[in-house]
This record gives structure tokens, sequence and C-alpha cells, in this order.
């Protein structure tokens, strides 16, 4: 059977089920779970249930009242999951709170991103302001950083960390630069085999190779094959093998 | 149980911390193996040594022939129970052939239903009437949450005797729950099964049939 497919335009609700294609341009709820291939939300929009869709879309902002799973999540504006998110692609622009665990192949933001849990996934590239409460894994994480961004355990095969190269706004055209903060990491443990940080403050560092770069201080750090210090930046305790 | 450090196992495996957050991810390694902990240096990973240096050692020898997905079927613990269906169990030598009388149905057995089988396998073994292996293999056969991570989940058969009036009665039953799983001084256990070995056992089997 053909699977149906809904557009809300102005306000509305549509019940859970399985669709084709959900679009709320507006303000609309999904009651209960939802299964589709695509599910579009411009506008203000609410699932209270579950959400099982091939391709999700958000720009406006919506909240998610259960687990989300998608094989793409791209997000441009503002989005809250009350639960988990798995998906093979994220992107978000915008802001995007979890409030459980993310799991995902790819993912990527730039803005605002909180996850209450555990991130993990292939390949991660965030930028903004990122706060982790949990784990932050991946084979490859790079972060550039603006503001003061907080993950309690970063860990994975590289991992890069870089202050964001800024270009001149107005405050750096009046000379009130220092009014800005220089963007900042703070981790209890880092960990990978090949580790790069700017801008980062560190109980514990770990890695094969790892290379400090300017603005960082870290308490200690552990390294099998080479360390390398920015003179800019203090590391309390260096420990080989 | 002896922990051991997240830094020794890297030491002593000669794996890399890619590695081990890849196969952590993919859930080749449990989630509730890693045990955090307050040291002097903040907080730490630790693992039941018991268990992942066996586990670690089993991927490294089966990535050689599988694919890392082809690992995660074999042995994670959430991963594979949807997937499988086994149309003769007593092929696995977790059941084998003690197992025979226990079968219900002509085949497409489950993840689950395989470990209930084979919880019932391990009783006859030891020496338990079949109507007691019953018992487990109807309690086992139950429990979906436990046998997808179970870890710290045990397995119990016990039997009681009332003795009143001069009639004794003996009673059978069967318990599972997380560990350590107690019964009163008065029952008598049978078999006591840890439920993430008998898993493992399982999946180890299904992945090399």
């Amino acid at each position: 059977m053909e699977k149906r497919s809904v557009s809300i335009a102005g306000a509305g609700k549509v019940v859970g089920g399985e669709y084709h294609t959900v679009k709320i341009s507006g303000s609309g709820r999904v009651e209960g779970d939802l299964v589709a291939e695509e599910l579009r939300i411009a506008g203000s929009g609410k699932v209270e249930g579950a959400a099982k869709v091939k391709e999700l879309v958000v720009s406006g902002t919506a909240r998610f009242e259960g687990p989300v799973e998608a094989d793409s999540l791209q997000i441009a504006g503002a989005c809250k999951i009350e639960s988990e998110l798995s998906a093979k692609e994220a992107r978000v622009a915008g802001a995007l709170k979890v409030e459980g665990d993310v799991k995902a192949h790819y993912f990527k933001a730039s803005g605002g991103l909180k996850v209450e849990g555990d991130l993990e996934a292939e390949l991660v590239t965030l930028a903004g302001k990122v706060t982790i409460t949990g784990l932050l894994a991946a084979d490859r994480v790079e972060m550039r950083l603006e503001d003061v961004s907080y993950v309690r355990e970063v860990g994975g095969e590289r991992i890069e960390v870089r202050r964001r190269a800024r270009s001149k706004g107005l405050l750096d055209e009046l000379g009130l630069h220092f009014f800005r903060r220089s963007g900042t990491l703070q981790a209890a443990t880092i960990e990978g085999d090949e580790v790069y940080l700017e801008g980062t403050q560190a109980k514990l560092v770990r890695g094969k190779r790892v290379k400090v770069g300017p603005g960082c201080k870290i308490d200690r750090v552990e390294y099998e094959e080479s360390l390398e210090v920015h003179p800019d930046s203090r590391v309390k305790e260096e420990v080989r093998g | 149980m002896e922990l051991i450090s997240k830094k020794e196992v890297l030491r002593q495996t000669g794996i890399s911390y890619g590695q081990l957050y890849r196969w952590k991810r993919l859930g080749l390694i449990p989630e509730a193996w890693f045990i955090r902990r307050s040291t002097f240096t903040g907080q730490e990973t630790f693992f039941p040594k018991e268990k992942i240096l066996p586990r670690i050692e089993e991927i490294l020898k089966l990535k050689e022939e599988h694919s890392l997905e082809e690992l995660v079927k074999i042995l994670s613990p959430e991963a594979a129970p949807e997937e499988v269906t086994c149309e003769d169990p007593t092929s696995l030598p977790a059941i084998g052939k003690e197992g025979k009388e226990l079968l219900w149905k002509e085949g497409g057995y489950s993840f689950r239903e395989l470990v209930a089988l084979a919880a019932g396998a391990a009783a006859l073994r030891n020496k338990t009437k079949l109507h007691q292996a019953r018992l487990l293999v109807a309690l086992a056969e139950k429990l979906e949450e436990p046998i997808r991570s179970p870890t710290g989940y045990a397995l119990i058969l016990a039997e009681k005797t009332l003795d009143r009036e001069g009639i004794s009665v003996r009673i059978s039953f069967a318990v599972s729950g997380k560990e350590p799983l107690q019964l009163d001084p008065e029952s008598k256990v049978l078999v006591r099964l840890d439920l993430e070995r008998l898993v493992e056992r399982v999946r180890r089997e299904l992945g090399t049939a």
C-alpha cells in the first residue's frame, strides 16, 4: 500500500504512525510514534513519541519527546531531543540539545551543542560552544573553539582542538578585542593516539604523540613517543611511558 | 573481581586508543565493562581483568578473517539477538545432545531462545531432572533486557524441601537477578549460571558455526 503523506500549514496535529512524508510548516505536532521516509519541520514542530525517519530536516524549532533515529539529520535552527539520538549523518547549524547519548557515523555541529550523555561517532567536527557531560569518542575528533566548551572525556585515534582563527570583527576594529574571550576547552581527560591541543585546560592528557599548542594548561601529560609543548602553555607534569 | 586500568590494558595488549574507543563504539567491548574510579590523577577507567583481556585477544584473532561489522554480530551483546534464527540448536555445543529434549519447536530459534536452551542444557549436564531444567529454560526465555546486557546477571535453579506432619514435599524453582543473588539458607542451589558467560558462549558458537 502506498504510504500516506501529510502536510500541516498553519496549526495542526498528526496522529502517529507510518507515513511517507510529514511536513510541518507553521506549528504542528505528531501525537505518538512516527515512522517516515521524510520529516520536514519549518516553523515549530513537536513529536510526542519516538521518531524513526530516513531524512529529517529541521529549520525552525523542533522538540522530540522520544528517541530519534535518522539516516540523515539536518538542523538549521533549534532542536531539543529529550532522549537518545542515532543518525548515520548529522549536520547541525544552530542549537541542538540532546538529553541522552548520541551515536552517529558522521556528526558535524556548529553553533551550540549540548549533550547530556556520550557522543560517539566515526568522525566528529564541532565548532562553537560545546557541552558534553559524558564521553566524546570518535576515530577522529576535530574541534574549533569559540567561547567556553566543556567535555568531560575525549577519546579517539586523532584528536585536534584548535582555537578558531577569527576574522577581524567590529570589536577588533575598535581595539576592544580583549573583551572577547578566546575559545577554551575544559576537560578532565583527553586520550588519543595523535593529540593536538590549543586553548585547552585539562587534568590529564594521554597519547602516543602529543602536541600541546598555545594557550593550554594541563596538569599531567602521559605520552609514549613524543611530546611538544608550546612556550605559551603550561604542563605541570610530563611522564613518558 | 580484579580490575585492570585502561593504560595497563593498552600496554599489555598493544592496541591503540583509537582501537579501544572504536571497539567500544561498535559494542565489541560492552559499556558495562568500563568502570570509572577516582585515582590521584582524577577519574580513571578500569576493566574487569578476566573479561577484557580474553575479549581483546579474541577480537585481534577474529579480525584477521572477519570485518568489524561481522565481529559485532559474533561478539557484541546487543547487536545479534534479533537477527539470529537457528534451525538446529543442538548443533551448538552449548546446547548439544543434552538440549535435545528441551526443544519445543521444529526450528527458527531466536538468540534468546538459544540462550534459554543453553541454560537448560547446562542444568542437565549438572544432573538435574528434565522438568527442573525446563524451569530454567522457561525463565531464561523471558529475559529480554538481561540477555541484551547480561553483565552481572545470574540464573539459579534450586530446590527446597518442606516437611509437614511426616509428609515431605520437594519444590524446584528457578530465579534470575543481579549478583549478589542469594537464596534463603534452607534452599539448596542445584545450578548457578553466570548469564554473561552463557550469552557469550552461545554467541561465539553461533559465530563460528
